[in-house]
């Protein structure tokens, strides 16, 4: 390709705007006295004697007094002048301002003088689902490209995790699916542009690579050019790092689509023979209706008195829950095995959180983070990487990064007193002796448990990989927490493949410290219940990050769990029962409880100054268990129906969201409320100061996006004032459906100083050329009001991660696509970037 | 001095306007793709000619002028750079597909490109024109030619 010839072929088509027009301009510096000053200046030729060659030829050009006719062939181009941003209660104010508005809601067909040089101009197929899925299979687009590229999209919620989350999805499926969302015609062809544009960026870096190096390894990573700068990048810092570039992973899964059509009609086939059965069975029935209903009757009664009775001689109660004390068995290692063998292991995340809706404040769950600022040291996490900086008055410089192998599952981070510790998930594998008797032949078994790596860090220099504490905890990490200068981790695990009962060592939950010891959880800190359901622990381990000491103890058998962690107390609601550990020193069962229901969902745990509040599922609705610090229940309200989908806390109110989004409140009375007294969103909601909260929510109907809506919100829900973030506000050339924002689901990707009263909220868009991500800085002012001041912009970086941090006076933007700009929140203006690189050696554990 | 320069010294519009049309496209291109806005291009594109204009008399030729002019429209945007590290520029709403893509570009990838593909201008002419370092110049035109590669 000639670039030039295409730059220029491009540059011509540009519209001249009509004042430049040799017409327009000629008067503009040939003035009427313009002869005689610039005679002065030099002497004039002798015009009389030299007549202007072709003056015949040229006509002179028309007189300033003459209408200009370019006006209506050339008109005007676009304004310069954007909209002052807008605080927008109403929306889009600017519009009425702008003619141009309309083209991003409904792009303008290619103009005949200008043809075709915009992405949206190119030729497509006839549009729909089916061509959509043609097209994304042609170009070879990934699994992961797919779902990035549909979540850009006005699909439904509701099509997008069925398609997110079916394994053997076929195509005729697929297409169904989008063919019943809200997808148009408009959508499809945004959806092919962005397409065609994935696929053409990926096969020119493949490419570029190929070229520029020698042959790699199939896995190798891709070597895709230094996308765009900020706006005002030109800061001479890091010139050398400027110039690397990144090598982001290659995407291995394809779109998790079967070739092949999926057999239509088999499932109607197979429910009309069971229907026949059925009507098989009834003719078959020897007893008459009547009589199975008193045969029913006696064995429900009889159920329940037993019921009544095990109570009693477990708890000393017929009543549940009465004394506080949920039952449990005392066993030893080979009785916990017997007791849990041959019950199923669940596969599901034994722990469930929910934080798609927010009321009021902000709830914390866990203190793992992705990022976490010590001293002058910058440590953060992106998918398989750590990446630790030094920053010095804005000025970041990376140290160190370390990526995980496939292997290795990395977790987060956590800011203990004495460093960061980098948590990580890995399976190990092992060999266990599972020789039985003397004249059996010694056996070897494979065992595979998953181990929670935890990796605490030099406190001062992070960097160090030589002074780096390595814990190796038994289970998968489900929440951790840090404070009085501990570590605590809550972890899951199933009953371990190969675990033998005679050998406690293969599936007792176990830590491993930096002396290369494992000691395992003694069977007499283990609770189980009297009829366990699932065969896996629980367990707390707590971590002395000074003197590395550790403790645990663990809970077993059930399912349905969900961990909460308040202060010293660990809350683990499994089933029906509740425990709480308390981890002020070693980890200790303090004490426990049933509650009406058990765990499901939606479910949640929250302690208070009011006490501790528990949702649960009972007999298909919702039951809120309200119980005092003694964990003796003060009440229950029950009966909330519908789709459950999460609890929400608000000091003394309960709200249960079901999945329209629909809130059900509760009063500090146990009273159902007739109408909240906050607003429950979808959207996330970052602590402020103590008067307000910053929320980022969309804007539109559900399905069709138009933008976000930046708000401040007060701790009892009263909007105080809003941004609206679409392209006819502060998002320049957005396609508005595609705005998102990372802080709607995590609002700690917000950087706040509400001390200067400044905010970086992080954005991404397509601009129908790019993806851009965009960190928009607003000033909020003591009640509330939100101004916009000014952005830091990327484009096509495609970043895993997008927050902002803001720290002594210094917004840093961090884009995990490849850079981190530090910028002035006074004007807005980059102080420094630098260009962050991940390593390609694979980083080990330093034992 | 050739006699359409001289004229066009003189005040002659015929003659400046011929002068004029020579170049007043490739100068409004490269203000305009290397700037925000049209509406500073055409600012920028009115104060270098009249600046130009002002030192006609050192020119020999019309290519001494159209460089002279050109010159002067990258004394200006530079100058324009220097206000945008203060005050980042307003962008045009809904630019085209090729504005959009030189907006990925860095300040100086954007000069350094437009007047090489207007022009034609190897690296140590654009030198002279700009008044960057001939490794600045090397340097952002190699990587605003890769960018716009994978884009157009």
């Amino acid at each position: 390709m000639d670039l030039k010839k295409t730059i220029n072929g491009y540059f011509e088509r540009t519209q001249l705007p009509a004042e430049i027009s040799p017409e327009k301009m000629t008067p503009v510096i040939i003035k009427k006295d313009a002869k005689s000053e610039s005679a002065e200046k030099q002497p004039a030729p002798a015009k009389a004697e030299q007549p202007a060659p072709a003056k015949a030829e040229q006509p002179t050009p028309p007189k300033t007094e003459q209408p200009a006719p370019a006006k209506v062939e050339q008109p005007a181009p676009p304004k310069t002048e954007q909209p002052a941003p807008a605080k927008v209660e109403q929306p889009a104010p600017a519009k009425a301002e702008q003619p141009a508005p309309a083209k991003v809601e409904q792009p303008a067909p290619p103009k005949a003088e200008q043809p075709a040089p915009t992405a949206e101009s190119k030729p497509v197929p006839e549009i729909g689902a089916s061509a959509f899925i043609k097209i994304v299979r042609h170009h070879r687009i990934t699994g992961r490209e797919f779902l990035n590229l549909l979540g850009n999209s006005k699909i439904s919620n509701k099509a997008y995790q069925e398609i997110e989350n079916s394994k053997g999805l076929t195509v005729k499926r697929l297409i169904e699916i989008l063919e019943e969302s809200s997808l148009t015609r408009e959508d499809y062809e945004k959806l092919i542009i962005a397409v065609q544009q994935t696929a053409a960026t990926r096969d020119k870096a493949i490419a570029a690579q190929s070229e520029a190096v020698q042959p790699q390894a199939p896995q190798a990573e891709e070597k895709p050019a230094e996308k765009a700068q900020p706006v005002a990048e030109e800061t001479p810092v890091n010139a050398k790092e400027e110039q690397t570039k990144e090598l982001p992973k290659t995407e291995k899964s394809p779109v998790n689509i079967k070739a092949e059509e999926e057999t239509t009609d088999e499932p109607d086939d197979e429910d009309e023979d069971e229907e026949d059965e059925d009507e098989d069975e009834e003719e078959k029935k020897p007893l008459s209706t009547k009589k199975l209903f008193i045969i029913i009757a006696i064995a429900a009664i009889a159920l329940i008195a037993l019921s009544f009775v095990i109570r009693y001689v477990v708890t000393g109660s017929f009543l549940p829950g009465e004394n506080g004390g949920a039952s449990s068995q005392h066993l030893d290692e080979s009785g916990l095995f017997a007791a849990m063998n041959g019950l199923p292991v669940s596969t599901q995340p034994a722990f469930t959180r929910n934080d798609t809706y927010t009321a009021g404040t902000p709830s914390k769950e866990s203190d793992i983070t992705d990022r976490v600022m010590k001293g002058d040291r910058f440590v953060f996490c992106d998918k398989d990487t750590v990446y630790i900086l030094r920053c010095s008055e804005g000025v970041m410089q990376q140290l160190d990064s370390r990526s995980y192998g496939e292997d290795v599952k990395l977790l987060g981070l956590l800011d203990t007193e004495k460093g960061v510790a980098v948590i990580s998930e890995t399976l190990k594998e092992g060999i266990a002796n599972a020789s039985e008797g003397d004249d059996a032949p010694a056996a070897e078994i494979t065992t595979s448990r998953y181990e929670t790596v935890v990796e605490l860090l030099d406190g001062e220099l992070p960097e160090n990989r030589q002074n780096i504490s390595l814990y190796k905890f038994s289970g998968r990490c489900a929440g951790a927490w840090t404070g009085s200068g501990k570590a605590i981790f809550a972890l899951w695990e199933g009953l371990a493949d190969g675990a033998n009962g005679s050998d406690g060592n293969s599936f007792m939950p176990y830590v491993t410290t930096p002396d290369n010891n494992t000691s395992y959880c003694s069977a007499e800190n283990v609770f189980i219940g009297s009829t366990p359901a699932n065969a896996g622990f629980v367990t707390v381990f707590s971590l002395d990050v000074q003197s590395g000491s550790v403790s645990c103890a663990a809970a077993a058998g059930s399912e349905g769990q969900l961990v909460y962690g308040q202060g010293t107390d660990i809350f683990v609601f499994q089933g029906n029962t509740l425990l709480r550990y308390d981890v002020s020193g070693e980890v200790t069962l303090k004490d426990s409880c049933t509650v009406t229901g058990s765990a499901a969902g939606f479910s949640a745990v929250r302690k208070d100054e009011d006490g501790i509040k528990v949702t649960a599922l009972d007999n298909g609705s919702a039951v809120l268990n309200v119980l005092n610090n003694d964990l003796s229940s003060v009440m229950t309200v029950n009966g909330i129906g519908g789709e459950l989908a999460a609890t929400c806390f608000n000091g003394g109110e309960t709200y249960i969201v079901d999945s329209s989004g629909k809130a059900y409140g509760i009063d500090a009375e146990g009273k159902t409320m007739e109408e909240s007294t906050v607003e429950v969103t979808a959207g996330s909601t970052a602590a402020y100061n103590d008067k307000m909260n910053i929320r980022i929510s969309p804007s539109g109907d559900a399905g069709q996006r138009t933008g976000l809506v930046l708000s401040a919100v007060s701790l009892s829900g009263e909007v105080l004032s809003t941004l609206e973030i679409n392209s006819g506000t502060v998002a320049d050339n957005a396609k508005d459906e595609y705005i998102a924002s990372p802080a709607e689901t995590d609002g700690t990707a917000i950087g706040i100083d509400a001390e200067k009263g400044v905010i970086a909220v992080p954005v991404t868009y397509f601009d129908g050329v790019s993806q851009v991500e965009r960190f928009f800085i607003c000033n909020i002012s003591g009640d509330g009001e939100i101004t916009y001041k000014g952005s830091i912009i990327e484009y096509d970086r495609n970043s895993s991660k997008l927050f902002a941090l803001i720290q002594d006076d210094i917004i840093t933007a961090v884009m995990t696509g490849g850079r981190i700009i530090s910028a002035d929140p006074a004007d807005c203006s980059v102080i420094a970037y630098v260009n962050i690189h991940k390593s390609e050696e694979i980083y080990s554990y330093q034992t | 001095m050739s006699e359409i320069l001289t004229l066009a010294a003189g005040g002659d519009t015929a003659a400046f306007t011929q002068l004029y049309t020579r170049s007043y496209k490739k100068i409004y291109f490269v203000a305009y793709y290397s700037l925000a806005t049209s509406k500073e291009a055409v600012e920028v594109m009115t104060a270098s000619l009249k600046s130009a204009y002002e030192e006609i008399g050192g020119c020999k030729s019309e290519e001494d002028f159209d460089l002279l002019w050109l010159k002067k429209t990258c004394e200006q945007i530079i100058a324009r750079y220097r206000e945008y590290r203060k005050t980042p520029p307003t962008q045009e709403v809904d630019p085209d597909f090729i504005k959009a893509c030189m907006n990925r570009l860095t300040d100086a990838e954007r000069l350094a490109v437009t007047i090489w593909a207007e022009f034609d201008l190897e690296p140590k002419d654009i030198v002279s024109v700009t008044g960057l370092k001939l490794e600045v110049v090397s340097k952002k035109l190699d990587s605003a030619k890769e960018k716009l590669a994978q884009k157009l």
